[in-house]
């Protein structure tokens, strides 16, 4: 279980490195890997800090389910997101 | 081996070397400022002063980046990392390490995106999934060794001079970025339109979403799993055993996977299919009981 949890996310930080610098021209790519970056921070630190005071209320069990509905509801707004690109890796712009 | 291929690999060992050296800091701060003193809320603190300011600046530094060019970001990401390293040993208040160590997390903001870019700038058409699964993997392969260099150094050395062999690491990675030619990014007068497009696209939006959740279920498992695993009577040694082989598995995929992404030339049903199910197996980690340190 834990290999296959690790084998998804690593493929999946990939795909969303890809799917980004596929999204923009060479003159916004660093912005917009900045809120990759930022995004990577923030959810770090919200499922660090957020998720203790929910575990203690409630126990283990409602607190790693809250963060699988969490990850899962933002898998599906990004997929709703994503069918207006149906090809998403292209030849990189530099334009 | 070719111009862009060249590239990668120096961002690369760059993005190698640089985290290496910054997060050799990661567990040596927390005890660092306990042995001064300074309580637990403080280390929390110290800590969330970096997370935040590492992540609230990503986005300002990686568009000065679209302006000003990666490469000056990049060495400027690598000089406050060497800078703030070189500081932590002279203070010992709970404020002051706050303080570096936030600063710290400038280093990170301004040299990540930077990297990222840089990457996707030099990427060969078609093999954008191959360049953004070798720099994935040197930034996770840095931030699984660095600590353990962290450790090793401090128990040789001692805090204090773990801390500078911290800066010495990322001042070498600022003089290999300065030995690199990085070609510029592109010219400023387009930036404030093209800015305007990025927050209008839901592609982009899409993959910050998904960013944003999924890592935000790997801080549950990181922070938690731990706990998780001392309530149903695991080692200490066991525990760690399940680390290795979540990292090991998570930097093993990174290069078939973007090769399978050049293949298939898709990349979001590996992100949205990935991230959904690493939140399924989340929910496999679980067990009813409340952790034992929190029922009294």
């Amino acid at each position: 279980m834990i290999t296959a949890y690790g084998v998804v996310s690593g493929s999946a930080g990939v795909a969303i490195g890809v799917g980004l610098a596929g999204a923009t021209t060479q003159a916004a790519r660093g912005v917009v890997m900045g809120g990759y970056s930022t995004a990577l921070y923030l959810g770090l630190a919200v499922g660090s800090f957020a998720f203790g005071p929910v575990i203690t209320r409630y126990g283990y069990a409602t607190g790693f389910g809250l963060g699988a509905v969490v990850g899962a509801v933002g898998a599906l707004i990004a997929a709703v997101l994503w069918t207006k690109a149906p090809h998403d890796v292209r030849e990189l712009l530099t334009a | 081996m070719t111009a862009s291929t060249s590239l990668v690999a120096a961002v690369c060992a760059l993005t190698f070397v640089h985290f290496a050296a910054a997060q050799m800091r990661g567990p040596l701060v927390p005890l660092y400022a306990v042995a001064h003193g300074v309580t637990a809320t403080g280390v929390g603190f110290i800590v969330a002063a970096h997370m935040a300011l590492a992540g609230v600046a990503s986005i300002p530094l990686g568009r000065a980046s679209d302006v000003w060019g990666r490469r000056i970001l990049l060495v400027s990401g690598m000089a406050i990392s060497a800078v703030t390293s070189l500081h932590l040993p002279v203070v010992e208040s709970g404020v002051g390490l706050g303080v570096i160590y936030g600063l710290a997390g400038l280093g990170v903001a301004a040299f990540t995106p930077s990297a990222m870019s840089l990457v996707g700038d030099a990427a060969r058409p078609r093999a954008a999934g191959r360049a953004y699964a070798w720099y994935a993997t040197a930034h996770y392969g840095a931030i699984g060794v660095g600590p353990f260099l962290g450790g090793l150094s401090a128990e040789w050395w001692g805090y204090r001079r773990a801390f500078v062999a911290s800066a010495v690491g990322a001042a070498i990675a600022f003089a290999l970025g300065l030995a690199i030619p990085v070609r510029p990014a592109r010219a400023a007068s387009a930036a404030r339109g093209t800015f305007r497009k990025v927050r209008a696209n839901p592609t982009v939006w899409a993959g910050w979403i998904v960013a944003a959740s999924g890592l935000l279920t790997q801080g549950v498992v990181f922070t938690f799993f731990p706990l998780l695993g001392d309530a149903r009577g695991l080692s200490p040694a066991a525990i760690g055993l399940v680390f290795l082989v979540l990292g090991i598995a998570n930097t093993a995929a990174r290069v078939p996977a973007g090769w399978l992404i050049d293949r298939t030339q898709r990349s979001a049903p590996y992100a949205v299919g990935g991230c959904s199910q690493a939140a399924s197996r989340l929910r496999y980690c679980l067990t009813s009981p409340r952790p034992a340190r929190y029922s009294q």
